[in-house]
């Protein structure tokens, strides 16, 4: 029942590769210009900040299905 | 412009020219169309992220994405959503690698021959590849054409001069490709990579600096309004930014050099952490956006671009930019950057279009030995190559962009066959071919009366008064009919190949 490939891991590599879809979906709920960033209207940075996130999560969801060490 | 910038962007395409034939020597491993192609399975992550930026970091990306931003405004972020693709890589390459491996596959045309036994799918999909593909080719060259009109100008026969200098450029493309294939690719990769993050800083600093930083560039573009929108995108795109953004999503891992360069990883591991970190290249992406949209800020880059026909502007906006704003020898690096940044994916593609002419066509028909396997793809590459030479160099350049928008959404068309039927195995072939059909002709029509039967400028139709983009709705009839299509074999339990004939033969 461990986290290395283990159910509660699946669970949460699932979960890590939602969260960047659920936000990037709802386009109407970012598409506005505040709050701004540097001057940079909140429908572009919002995004581009969701990029990081996006790669942290699929590096999550990598982690905790390949940890563990049996060969992939 | 001048003779020492022109020798310095010479000597640095000349340096990625040189890594191409070490490349021959990066980490070999054994012998055949495997090694050759896709570096006998012995990639780690970092190799391959270098090499798919190749498809994210290139001419066409980073010179088309800052024309639409320029022509069009926001819509033209969607590219940032687009990374969805990378969710959709990391759920379906990992299986795909052990399913290529198993059966010794280079391909997708090969793993849905096996896994739907039919080589007639199979071909459909490795044409369709090969030509979803060559467009695409003819885009890079058309940056790369581009960055020599900016380099050039003012020279007497610039045009002459950079026919010629393409010539060269392809031959020497073609020599490396053909010695060291993908290796030689890959460490090109990395020099391009260098080159064009180190642009996309020093432009963007530049460009900030000119128009007093994003609040000067944003409250500059309010004055004058884009047609999809500049502070935000306009609200009745909703629709057609989503489904832009998750219809080029499914696209780019079926395309086949995308395909080929994850199968070139070691591991599953590799292709997971390689996949990680290929937001990061969307970011360079999104801020290149940016550059597009500042353009109509800077009279001296528009006053270079008036230079030229209109219908070239758009493409002319980064290489007028870095030629404007930069001082010479970084402008000549940055121009290097953007032409290997097209030399290098030409031949990750002509590789990938090898491969598909031999495993997917040449070889289910006539049988090949291995060393005859290699021999004609290597020599496939080089035809492909100077095949999109040519038809970059016959036709305007607008040709190759809207045929590439075509491309598109035709390799789309092969989603059903290469992933749903890793979840639903029972798919039935001859229901896939038939939903491959659908999808063409929806896909091309459809196009087509969206741009009013003339030249193609926009991908979304207008369904019920909505844009909706057009790979989307073709790809969605694609699977229905595939779906329905396969019932009675999913229902039935059978495969659909009447009793194990073997290869089905439609």
């Amino acid at each position: 029942m461990g986290i290395c490939r283990g159910s509660r891991g699946r669970l949460i590599e699932v979960l890590a590769l939602l969260v960047p879809l659920v936000m990037i979906i709802p386009v109407p709920l970012y598409n506005r210009v505040a709050p701004e960033l540097l001057g940079i209207p909140f429908f572009y940075w919002y995004q581009l900040a969701w990029l990081v996130v996006l790669s942290l999560s699929i590096g999550t969801a990598a982690i905790v299905s390949e940890c563990g060490g049996r060969k992939g | 412009m001048s003779l020492a910038e022109v020798m310095l962007f010479a000597v640095t395409v000349a340096a990625l020219s040189i890594l191409g034939f070490l490349g021959a020597r990066f980490r070999r491993g054994g012998r055949g169309l495997e090694e050759w192609s896709i570096a006998g399975r012995r990639f780690g992550p970092v190799i391959v992220w270098f090499l798919l930026g190749a498809d994210v970091f290139t001419a066409y990306t980073l010179v088309s994405v800052p024309s639409l931003a320029f022509t069009s405004g926001a819509i033209i972020f969607f590219t940032v959503p687009y990374a969805v693709t990378f969710l959709l890589a990391y759920v379906t390459m990992p299986r795909l690698w052990h399913e290529a491996r198993e059966t010794g596959a280079l391909t997708t045309a090969e793993i849905v021959m096996r896994r739907h036994r039919s080589r007639t799918l199979g071909v459909v999909i490795a044409v369709t590849g090969i030509v979803a593909v060559l467009p695409y080719m003819a885009v890079q060259i058309d940056g790369m054409r581009a960055v020599l009109e900016v380099l050039l100008a003012g020279a007497a026969s610039s045009r002459a001069i950079s026919e010629i200098s393409l010539l060269l450029a392809f031959a020497v493309l073609a020599a490396f490709t053909y010695r060291s294939g993908l290796r030689g690719s890959a460490l090109g990769s990395i020099l391009k990579d260098v080159l064009l993050w180190f642009t996309v800083v020093a432009l963007l600093a530049v460009v900030l600096g000119d128009v007093k930083g994003f609040a000067g560039l944003f409250s500059g573009l309010a004055r004058d309004p884009l047609p999809t929108g500049d502070l935000t995108l306009k609200r009745n795109l909703y629709i057609d930014y989503l489904t832009l953004a998750i219809g080029s999503a499914l696209a780019l891992y079926l395309y086949p050099h995308i395909f080929n360069g994850v199968m070139s990883s070691q591991s599953p591991r590799a292709i997971k952490a390689s996949t990680s970190l290929l937001p990061l290249y969307v970011i360079a992406v999104g801020l290149f956006a940016f550059l597009g949209l500042a353009a109509h800020l800077l009279p001296d880059v528009l006053g270079l671009i008036s230079n030229f026909p209109r219908s070239e502007s758009g493409l002319l906006v980064v290489p007028a930019m870095a030629q404007v704003l930069m001082p010479t020898p970084v402008a000549a690096l940055a121009l290097a950057g953007l032409f290997i940044g097209g030399m290098v994916p030409a031949a990750i593609m002509a590789i990938a279009q090898s491969n598909l002419l031999v495993r997917g066509v040449v070889r289910p028909i006539v049988g090949l030995s291995p060393e005859a396997e290699e021999s004609i793809a290597k020599w496939a590459s080089v035809v492909f190559k100077f095949l999109a030479l040519g038809f970059v160099f016959l036709t305007p350049m607008t040709y190759a962009i809207q045929l590439q928008l075509l491309g598109g959404i035709i390799i789309t068309q092969t989603l059903p066959a290469v992933f749903l039927g890793l979840v639903v195995r029972r798919l039935d072939a001859r229901a896939l071919v038939a939903g491959w059909a659908a999808g063409m002709v929806s896909g091309v029509y459809l196009t087509l009366l969206a741009n009013h039967f003339g030249p193609i400028k926009t991908t979304s139709i207008a369904i019920g008064g909505v844009p909706v983009f057009v790979g989307a709705v073709a790809v969605t009839l694609n699977l229905a009919v595939a779906l329905i299509g396969s019932l009675p074999s999913v229902v039935n339990g059978s495969r659909g190949d009447e009793g194990g004939r073997g290869i089905a033969l439609t």
